[in-house]
């Protein structure tokens, strides 16, 4: 290792010591896994708004399929 | 005190779901995975947002993490694994060495002259580091920043040896051939450390 190695080393090495550690980042964290432990906090919006939502899709098309069914027989 | 209980003793607590034993792993190890996340990606954000990440999967897979191995070598594989595929998708470091650069402005002392010629080298450095490929500016950070070994660095990555020493060569050479340097040395720096 020669000088130049040393001294980018001291550089890199001083930047990174002198930025500060982000606050509250404990908090956050056991914030994140308690919610992680929580069955109720894990579950995801997805099963709120997707399934909803896929079983009106569902009931559209249907209801769509009786209709055209309807009028075919009609005509 | 649980503050004063092995890394061993925490994970085995980590994995029976304790979010005390997390907090103190988090405290003592936070440095460490913050400033290499950092180094690499130039991004006080994204660093904190993976240091989060970090910890959040030391929890959730604190099962797979053997507690008879030392830590800090996990801690580092997932920060640059994760690190590594943030750059990836922000295609990030258009900074690079900035901060070092305004640090430096604010702390450095010498003539006029002396500033402007360390400004315009710091400048060059910049450039230089920004222009690495991030496999290569992985393997500096973590040899120069954290002062690993070729050997932990290899095991780290689970690459071979002599692929590290190829991407720190090659890295270091970049760096050199950017700053035009040669067989120079980086201009004459000085410190103020606070």
């Amino acid at each position: 290792m020669d000088r130049f190695d040393l001294e980018l080393r001291q550089a890199l090495k001083s930047w990174v010591a002198h930025q500060p550690l982000p606050t509250s980042g404990r908090a956050r964290l056991l914030r994140t896994a308690a919610s992680q432990n929580n069955p109720a906090d894990r579950t995801s919006p997805f099963q709120f708004v997707e399934i909803p939502n896929m079983l009106l899709t569902w009931a559209m098309v249907y209801s769509m399929e009786g209709r055209i069914g309807s009028l075919r027989s009609i005509s | 005190m649980i503050e004063t209980e092995s890394d061993q003793e925490l994970i085995l607590e980590i994995q029976q779901g304790s979010l005390e034993a997390l907090g103190v792993i988090y405290d003592r190890h936070r440095r460490l995975v913050y400033r290499t996340a950092l180094a690499i990606c130039n991004d006080n954000e994204a660093a904190a947002d993976l240091l989060q990440d970090v910890f959040l999967r030391l929890y959730r897979f604190a099962k797979r993490v053997d507690p008879q191995r030392p830590l800090e070598p996990w801690l580092y594989r997932v920060t640059t694994n994760l690190t590594y595929t943030w750059v990836k998708r922000h295609h990030r470091w258009t900074r690079p060495l900035d901060d070092i650069a305004e640090w430096l402005a604010g702390n450095k002392k010498g003539s006029p002259q002396q500033i402007a010629e360390v400004d315009e080298e710091l400048q060059r450095l910049r450039q230089a580091v920004s222009t690495l490929p991030l496999p290569q500016r992985i393997v500096v950070v973590l040899y120069y920043v954290n002062d690993l070994s070729l050997e932990e660095i290899a095991e780290i990555l689970v690459i071979p040896e002599g692929t590290v020493k190829s991407r720190l060569h090659y890295g270091r050479l970049a760096l050199k051939k950017h700053l035009r340097m040669g067989s120079e040395t980086l201009p004459e720096l000085q410190y103020e450390f606070t």
